[in-house]
Protein backbone atom coordinates (compact mmCIF):
# COMPACT_ATOMS: atom_id res chain seq x y z
CA UNK A 1 0.00 0.00 0.00
CA UNK A 2 2.43 2.41 0.82
CA UNK A 3 4.51 1.05 -1.92
CA UNK A 4 1.54 2.10 -4.50
CA UNK A 5 0.92 5.40 -2.78
CA UNK A 6 4.86 6.23 -3.40
CA UNK A 7 4.61 4.76 -7.11
CA UNK A 8 1.50 7.39 -7.37
CA UNK A 9 3.14 10.53 -6.33
CA UNK A 10 6.54 10.03 -8.26
CA UNK A 11 5.27 8.44 -11.69
CA UNK A 12 3.79 11.78 -12.58
CA UNK A 13 6.48 13.78 -10.90
CA UNK A 14 8.95 12.16 -13.49
CA UNK A 15 6.23 12.32 -16.46
CA UNK A 16 5.84 16.26 -16.01
CA UNK A 17 10.23 16.49 -15.18
CA UNK A 18 10.43 14.20 -19.01
CA UNK A 19 8.05 16.61 -20.28
CA UNK A 20 8.58 19.88 -18.62
CA UNK A 21 11.78 22.38 -20.46
CA UNK A 22 15.23 22.00 -17.80
CA UNK A 23 16.34 24.77 -16.17
CA UNK A 24 19.93 24.02 -18.07
CA UNK A 25 18.27 23.71 -21.49
CA UNK A 26 16.12 27.00 -20.53
CA UNK A 27 19.21 28.91 -20.13
CA UNK A 28 21.42 27.58 -23.14
CA UNK A 29 17.96 28.45 -24.99
CA UNK A 30 18.17 32.21 -23.61
CA UNK A 31 21.75 32.17 -23.71
CA UNK A 32 21.51 31.37 -28.05
CA UNK A 33 18.31 34.14 -27.96
CA UNK A 34 20.88 36.76 -26.45
CA UNK A 35 23.28 36.03 -29.69
CA UNK A 36 20.86 36.00 -32.00
CA UNK A 37 19.57 39.13 -30.56
CA UNK A 38 22.76 40.85 -30.33
CA UNK A 39 23.08 39.92 -34.33
CA UNK A 40 19.84 41.81 -34.53
CA UNK A 41 20.41 44.72 -32.42
CA UNK A 42 23.61 46.02 -34.30
CA UNK A 43 23.02 47.83 -37.80
CA UNK A 44 25.47 45.51 -39.15
CA UNK A 45 23.86 42.35 -38.29
CA UNK A 46 20.33 43.79 -39.97
CA UNK A 47 21.84 45.21 -42.72
CA UNK A 48 24.78 42.50 -43.66
CA UNK A 49 23.16 39.15 -42.97
CA UNK A 50 19.69 39.58 -42.88
CA UNK A 51 19.07 36.25 -43.71
CA UNK A 52 21.41 34.13 -42.24
CA UNK A 53 20.58 35.56 -39.01
CA UNK A 54 16.73 35.14 -39.51
CA UNK A 55 17.40 31.53 -40.46
CA UNK A 56 19.45 31.39 -36.88
CA UNK A 57 15.96 32.70 -35.34
CA UNK A 58 13.75 29.87 -36.90
CA UNK A 59 16.46 26.93 -36.14
CA UNK A 60 16.24 28.48 -32.59
CA UNK A 61 12.41 28.83 -32.95
CA UNK A 62 12.75 24.75 -33.58
CA UNK A 63 14.65 24.44 -30.92
CA UNK A 64 12.18 25.83 -28.59
CA UNK A 65 9.10 24.08 -29.60
CA UNK A 66 11.34 20.77 -28.97
CA UNK A 67 12.16 21.68 -25.84
CA UNK A 68 8.72 22.53 -24.19
CA UNK A 69 7.55 19.34 -26.29
CA UNK A 70 10.09 17.58 -24.16
CA UNK A 71 11.32 15.70 -27.37
CA UNK A 72 14.01 12.96 -26.69
CA UNK A 73 17.65 14.48 -26.37
CA UNK A 74 19.32 13.26 -29.26
CA UNK A 75 16.87 15.26 -31.30
CA UNK A 76 17.52 18.56 -28.70
CA UNK A 77 20.76 18.09 -28.74
CA UNK A 78 20.56 17.75 -32.83
CA UNK A 79 18.76 21.19 -33.12
CA UNK A 80 21.44 22.38 -30.44
CA UNK A 81 24.15 21.79 -32.50
CA UNK A 82 22.43 23.22 -35.67
CA UNK A 83 21.34 25.90 -34.41
CA UNK A 84 24.35 26.90 -32.82
CA UNK A 85 26.55 26.32 -36.19
CA UNK A 86 23.73 28.89 -37.61
CA UNK A 87 24.73 31.64 -34.94
CA UNK A 88 27.97 30.87 -36.13
CA UNK A 89 27.57 31.23 -39.85
CA UNK A 90 25.52 34.19 -39.54
CA UNK A 91 28.84 35.95 -37.62
CA UNK A 92 30.74 34.62 -40.09
CA UNK A 93 28.21 36.39 -43.06
CA UNK A 94 28.26 39.79 -40.91
CA UNK A 95 32.19 40.23 -41.16
CA UNK A 96 32.62 39.23 -44.69
CA UNK A 97 29.85 41.94 -45.92
CA UNK A 98 32.07 44.17 -43.02
CA UNK A 99 34.75 43.54 -44.51
CA UNK A 100 33.39 43.94 -48.21
CA UNK A 101 31.87 46.99 -47.71
CA UNK A 102 35.54 48.31 -46.67
CA UNK A 103 36.80 46.79 -49.65
CA UNK A 104 34.12 48.54 -51.34
CA UNK A 105 34.64 51.89 -50.07
CA UNK A 106 38.10 52.30 -51.10
CA UNK A 107 38.24 53.57 -54.08
CA UNK A 108 36.59 57.03 -52.49
CA UNK A 109 37.85 56.80 -49.51
CA UNK A 110 41.72 56.88 -51.57
CA UNK A 111 39.61 59.84 -53.71
CA UNK A 112 39.11 61.53 -50.16
CA UNK A 113 42.44 61.70 -49.14
CA UNK A 114 43.88 62.39 -52.51
CA UNK A 115 41.05 65.62 -52.43
CA UNK A 116 41.91 66.02 -48.14
CA UNK A 117 45.53 66.58 -49.34
CA UNK A 118 45.25 69.02 -52.45
CA UNK A 119 42.82 70.82 -49.63
CA UNK A 120 46.01 70.73 -47.12
CA UNK A 121 48.41 71.76 -50.18
CA UNK A 122 46.46 74.50 -51.59
CA UNK A 123 45.85 75.76 -47.58
CA UNK A 124 49.91 75.33 -47.08
CA UNK A 125 50.30 77.25 -50.85
CA UNK A 126 47.87 80.15 -49.79
CA UNK A 127 49.19 80.46 -46.17
CA UNK A 128 52.70 80.46 -47.89
CA UNK A 129 51.57 83.18 -50.08
CA UNK A 130 50.09 85.26 -47.28
CA UNK A 131 53.09 85.15 -45.41
CA UNK A 132 55.08 86.21 -48.48
CA UNK A 133 52.44 89.04 -49.02
CA UNK A 134 53.15 89.74 -45.42
CA UNK A 135 56.95 90.16 -45.78
CA UNK A 136 56.58 91.96 -49.09
CA UNK A 137 54.63 94.48 -47.47
CA UNK A 138 56.83 95.06 -44.01
CA UNK A 139 59.62 95.33 -46.73
CA UNK A 140 58.16 97.88 -48.67
CA UNK A 141 56.65 99.84 -45.17
CA UNK A 142 60.53 99.54 -44.28
CA UNK A 143 61.36 101.34 -47.88
CA UNK A 144 58.62 103.81 -47.94
CA UNK A 145 59.79 105.11 -44.24
CA UNK A 146 63.46 105.27 -45.12
CA UNK A 147 62.25 107.04 -48.43
CA UNK A 148 65.27 105.77 -49.95
CA UNK A 149 66.10 107.15 -53.88
CA UNK A 150 68.86 105.64 -56.57
CA UNK A 151 71.01 108.43 -57.53
CA UNK A 152 73.60 109.06 -59.26
CA UNK A 153 75.65 109.79 -56.37
CA UNK A 154 74.27 106.28 -54.56
CA UNK A 155 71.23 105.30 -52.65
CA UNK A 156 70.08 108.26 -50.73
CA UNK A 157 67.60 107.97 -47.61
CA UNK A 158 65.58 110.86 -46.66
CA UNK A 159 64.81 111.19 -42.83
CA UNK A 160 62.31 113.99 -42.38
CA UNK A 161 62.56 116.89 -39.65
CA UNK A 162 59.80 114.80 -37.81
CA UNK A 163 62.96 112.94 -36.97
CA UNK A 164 63.94 116.41 -34.79
CA UNK A 165 62.25 118.35 -32.48
CA UNK A 166 61.95 121.86 -33.46
CA UNK A 167 65.15 124.48 -33.67
CA UNK A 168 67.43 121.20 -31.62
CA UNK A 169 69.68 118.82 -32.73
CA UNK A 170 67.86 116.08 -30.13
CA UNK A 171 65.91 113.20 -32.60
CA UNK A 172 63.05 112.23 -31.17
CA UNK A 173 63.01 109.19 -28.79
CA UNK A 174 60.50 106.96 -31.48
CA UNK A 175 62.97 108.13 -34.54
CA UNK A 176 65.74 106.72 -32.50
CA UNK A 177 64.23 103.41 -33.93
CA UNK A 178 64.16 104.60 -37.13
CA UNK A 179 67.64 105.41 -37.24
CA UNK A 180 68.50 102.12 -35.76
CA UNK A 181 66.69 100.47 -38.74
CA UNK A 182 68.90 102.54 -41.18
CA UNK A 183 71.89 101.70 -39.22
CA UNK A 184 70.80 97.81 -39.81
CA UNK A 185 70.52 98.81 -43.33
CA UNK A 186 74.15 100.43 -43.75
CA UNK A 187 75.69 97.53 -42.37
CA UNK A 188 74.17 95.20 -44.58
CA UNK A 189 76.24 97.42 -47.30
CA UNK A 190 79.94 97.46 -45.04
CA UNK A 191 82.43 98.53 -47.62
CA UNK A 192 80.38 101.67 -48.62
CA UNK A 193 81.09 104.86 -47.99
CA UNK A 194 78.22 107.02 -46.11
CA UNK A 195 77.65 110.53 -46.62
CA UNK A 196 75.10 112.21 -44.27
CA UNK A 197 74.14 116.26 -45.56
CA UNK A 198 71.90 118.25 -43.28
CA UNK A 199 69.14 120.50 -44.60
CA UNK A 200 67.41 123.18 -43.24
CA UNK A 201 64.06 125.38 -44.18
CA UNK A 202 64.67 129.37 -44.84
CA UNK A 203 63.42 130.74 -42.04
CA UNK A 204 66.28 131.50 -39.44
CA UNK A 205 69.25 133.22 -40.28
CA UNK A 206 71.59 131.61 -42.29
CA UNK A 207 74.10 131.02 -39.65
CA UNK A 208 71.89 129.46 -37.24
CA UNK A 209 70.68 127.31 -40.39
CA UNK A 210 74.05 126.45 -41.54
CA UNK A 211 74.99 125.34 -37.79
CA UNK A 212 71.78 123.74 -37.30
CA UNK A 213 72.00 121.87 -40.26
CA UNK A 214 75.42 120.42 -39.27
CA UNK A 215 74.42 119.45 -35.69
CA UNK A 216 71.60 117.42 -37.09
CA UNK A 217 73.38 115.87 -39.59
CA UNK A 218 75.96 114.75 -36.68
CA UNK A 219 73.87 113.78 -34.13
CA UNK A 220 72.58 111.14 -37.05
CA UNK A 221 75.75 110.22 -37.74
CA UNK A 222 76.14 109.55 -33.94
CA UNK A 223 73.60 107.82 -33.34
CA UNK A 224 74.60 105.33 -36.50
CA UNK A 225 77.61 104.64 -35.10
CA UNK A 226 76.02 103.62 -31.43
CA UNK A 227 74.27 101.29 -33.82
CA UNK A 228 77.11 99.72 -34.91
CA UNK A 229 78.33 101.44 -38.10
CA UNK A 230 81.84 101.83 -38.71
CA UNK A 231 82.82 106.34 -37.45
CA UNK A 232 85.30 105.78 -40.40
CA UNK A 233 82.91 105.05 -43.30
CA UNK A 234 80.25 108.00 -42.19
CA UNK A 235 81.20 112.11 -43.30
CA UNK A 236 78.54 114.74 -42.30
CA UNK A 237 77.64 118.04 -44.25
CA UNK A 238 75.57 120.43 -43.24
CA UNK A 239 74.00 122.68 -46.27
CA UNK A 240 71.52 124.87 -43.89
CA UNK A 241 68.92 126.29 -46.20
CA UNK A 242 70.63 125.22 -49.51
CA UNK A 243 69.38 122.91 -51.68
CA UNK A 244 65.57 123.07 -50.79
CA UNK A 245 63.29 120.07 -52.71
CA UNK A 246 60.19 121.88 -52.35
CA UNK A 247 59.04 125.58 -51.47
CA UNK A 248 59.86 127.45 -48.78
CA UNK A 249 56.64 129.86 -49.07
CA UNK A 250 54.38 127.36 -47.25
CA UNK A 251 54.40 124.97 -43.93
CA UNK A 252 54.34 121.48 -46.10
CA UNK A 253 57.36 122.89 -48.16
CA UNK A 254 59.53 123.75 -45.63
CA UNK A 255 58.74 120.54 -43.71
CA UNK A 256 59.92 118.69 -46.99
CA UNK A 257 63.14 121.16 -46.76
CA UNK A 258 64.15 120.53 -43.28
CA UNK A 259 65.28 117.02 -43.62
CA UNK A 260 68.57 114.88 -43.41
CA UNK A 261 69.76 112.80 -46.36
CA UNK A 262 72.08 110.13 -46.34
CA UNK A 263 73.92 109.34 -49.38
CA UNK A 264 75.31 105.56 -49.59
CA UNK A 265 78.28 105.22 -52.50
CA UNK A 266 77.79 103.91 -55.54
CA UNK A 267 81.00 101.74 -55.70
CA UNK A 268 82.74 100.00 -52.45
CA UNK A 269 85.57 102.19 -51.08
CA UNK A 270 84.91 105.20 -52.78
CA UNK A 271 83.73 108.77 -51.24
CA UNK A 272 80.22 109.81 -51.79
CA UNK A 273 80.84 112.71 -54.36
CA UNK A 274 80.35 116.16 -53.08
CA UNK A 275 77.05 117.26 -54.12
CA UNK A 276 78.54 120.63 -55.35
CA UNK A 277 80.15 119.22 -57.56
CA UNK A 278 77.39 117.30 -59.00
CA UNK A 279 75.40 120.43 -59.54
CA UNK A 280 78.54 121.94 -61.39
CA UNK A 281 78.17 118.83 -63.44
CA UNK A 282 74.28 119.38 -63.68
CA UNK B 1 -3.15 -0.84 -47.60
CA UNK B 2 -6.01 1.74 -47.83
CA UNK B 3 -8.66 -0.25 -49.30
CA UNK B 4 -7.88 -2.67 -46.44
CA UNK B 5 -8.22 -0.42 -43.85
CA UNK B 6 -11.74 1.06 -45.60
CA UNK B 7 -12.62 -2.59 -45.72
CA UNK B 8 -11.91 -2.81 -42.14
CA UNK B 9 -13.12 0.46 -40.00
CA UNK B 10 -15.76 1.42 -43.30
CA UNK B 11 -15.25 4.73 -42.21
CA UNK B 12 -12.91 6.97 -43.83
CA UNK B 13 -13.09 9.04 -41.03
CA UNK B 14 -10.83 7.24 -38.83
CA UNK B 15 -8.26 5.94 -41.89
CA UNK B 16 -6.97 8.81 -43.36
CA UNK B 17 -5.50 9.96 -39.69
CA UNK B 18 -4.18 6.14 -39.29
CA UNK B 19 -2.85 6.48 -42.88
CA UNK B 20 -0.64 9.91 -42.14
CA UNK B 21 0.82 8.47 -39.43
CA UNK B 22 2.02 5.68 -41.48
CA UNK B 23 3.24 7.50 -44.32
CA UNK B 24 4.83 9.65 -41.95
CA UNK B 25 6.73 7.34 -40.15
CA UNK B 26 7.79 5.52 -43.27
CA UNK B 27 9.56 8.44 -44.34
CA UNK B 28 11.86 8.97 -41.92
CA UNK B 29 13.04 5.54 -42.14
CA UNK B 30 13.37 6.15 -46.29
CA UNK B 31 17.29 6.70 -46.77
CA UNK B 32 18.13 10.44 -47.23
CA UNK B 33 19.52 9.83 -50.69
CA UNK B 34 19.24 13.85 -51.95
CA UNK B 35 20.79 14.86 -48.54
CA UNK B 36 23.62 12.44 -49.14
CA UNK B 37 23.94 14.61 -52.40
CA UNK B 38 23.53 18.05 -51.14
CA UNK B 39 26.07 17.23 -48.40
CA UNK B 40 29.09 15.66 -50.60
CA UNK B 41 28.36 18.20 -52.88
CA UNK B 42 28.87 20.93 -49.93
CA UNK B 43 31.76 19.44 -48.65
CA UNK B 44 33.31 19.85 -52.12
CA UNK B 45 32.56 23.76 -52.68
CA UNK B 46 33.48 24.19 -49.03
CA UNK B 47 37.38 22.82 -50.14
CA UNK B 48 36.96 24.29 -53.35
CA UNK B 49 36.81 27.92 -51.74
CA UNK B 50 39.80 27.14 -49.74
CA UNK B 51 38.29 26.10 -46.06
CA UNK B 52 41.24 24.04 -45.81
CA UNK B 53 42.95 27.03 -45.04
CA UNK B 54 40.61 29.16 -43.24
CA UNK B 55 38.42 27.11 -41.90
CA UNK B 56 39.91 23.62 -41.21
CA UNK B 57 38.65 22.14 -38.18
CA UNK B 58 35.27 23.15 -39.50
CA UNK B 59 35.66 21.35 -42.88
CA UNK B 60 36.74 18.15 -41.01
CA UNK B 61 34.02 17.83 -39.09
CA UNK B 62 31.81 18.44 -42.10
CA UNK B 63 33.64 15.54 -43.89
CA UNK B 64 33.85 13.43 -40.68
CA UNK B 65 30.18 13.93 -40.58
CA UNK B 66 29.81 12.73 -44.32
CA UNK B 67 31.48 9.78 -44.15
CA UNK B 68 29.84 8.76 -40.80
CA UNK B 69 26.46 9.13 -42.76
CA UNK B 70 27.86 7.04 -45.25
CA UNK B 71 28.49 4.32 -43.02
CA UNK B 72 25.31 4.51 -41.58
CA UNK B 73 23.77 4.42 -44.80
CA UNK B 74 25.18 0.76 -45.66
CA UNK B 75 24.05 -0.20 -42.21
CA UNK B 76 20.44 1.35 -43.93
CA UNK B 77 20.38 3.62 -40.17
CA UNK B 78 18.44 6.31 -42.16
CA UNK B 79 17.44 8.30 -38.91
CA UNK B 80 21.12 8.53 -37.51
CA UNK B 81 22.17 9.13 -41.52
CA UNK B 82 20.00 11.80 -41.88
CA UNK B 83 20.91 13.65 -38.68
CA UNK B 84 24.80 13.03 -39.62
CA UNK B 85 23.88 14.78 -43.19
CA UNK B 86 22.56 17.24 -41.63
CA UNK B 87 25.49 18.16 -39.26
CA UNK B 88 27.78 17.96 -41.99
CA UNK B 89 25.55 20.39 -44.28
CA UNK B 90 25.72 23.00 -41.44
CA UNK B 91 29.11 22.48 -40.92
CA UNK B 92 29.96 22.92 -44.80
CA UNK B 93 28.36 26.15 -45.08
CA UNK B 94 30.28 27.37 -41.99
CA UNK B 95 33.41 26.80 -43.52
CA UNK B 96 32.09 28.08 -46.66
CA UNK B 97 31.05 31.17 -44.90
CA UNK B 98 34.06 31.49 -42.26
CA UNK B 99 36.48 31.00 -45.90
CA UNK B 100 34.28 33.75 -47.43
CA UNK B 101 35.16 36.14 -43.96
CA UNK B 102 38.56 35.51 -43.88
CA UNK B 103 39.22 36.66 -47.71
CA UNK B 104 37.24 39.23 -47.29
CA UNK B 105 38.94 40.46 -44.49
CA UNK B 106 42.33 40.21 -45.69
CA UNK B 107 41.09 41.90 -49.03
CA UNK B 108 39.82 44.52 -46.33
CA UNK B 109 43.50 44.94 -44.59
CA UNK B 110 45.29 45.02 -47.44
CA UNK B 111 43.40 48.03 -48.55
CA UNK B 112 43.62 49.58 -45.24
CA UNK B 113 47.29 49.26 -45.65
CA UNK B 114 47.40 51.14 -48.77
CA UNK B 115 45.29 54.02 -47.76
CA UNK B 116 46.95 54.23 -44.62
CA UNK B 117 50.16 54.22 -47.16
CA UNK B 118 48.86 56.44 -49.58
CA UNK B 119 47.62 58.77 -46.37
CA UNK B 120 51.33 59.18 -45.05
CA UNK B 121 52.45 59.90 -48.89
CA UNK B 122 49.95 62.73 -49.30
CA UNK B 123 50.05 64.51 -45.62
CA UNK B 124 52.16 67.33 -45.85
CA UNK B 125 53.92 66.05 -42.40
CA UNK B 126 55.83 63.55 -44.66
CA UNK B 127 59.21 64.58 -45.73
CA UNK B 128 58.78 64.40 -49.43
CA UNK B 129 57.22 67.53 -50.23
CA UNK B 130 58.96 69.39 -53.13
CA UNK B 131 58.37 72.61 -52.02
CA UNK B 132 61.49 75.24 -52.05
CA UNK B 133 61.89 78.44 -50.55
CA UNK B 134 64.78 79.91 -53.21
Amino acid sequence: MRNLLAALITTPAILLAGCATTPEENSRISTLQQEIDNLNSTPDGKQYAPIAVQEAQESLDKLKNLSEDGVSDEKYEHQLYLTERQIEIARANVSQKQAEATVGSAELRRKDILLQAERQESARARSLAASMAGRAQELEQQVSDLQTEDTERGLVLTLGSVLFETNKATLHTGSQRTVEKVAEFLNQYPERKILIEGFTDSRGSDDYNQQLSEDRAQAVRELLVTSGVDAQRVQVEGYGEEYPVASNDNSAGRQQNRRVEIVISKENGADVSDRTTMVDEQ
Amino acid sequence: MKTFLCQKTRSLRFVIPFFLVFIAACSTVQPPATLVTQAQERVRQAESVGADDAAPLVLREAQQHLSEAERAMQKEQFEEARLLLEKSLINSELAIAQTNASNAKKAAEEIEKNLDLLRREATPNSQSNSYSYE
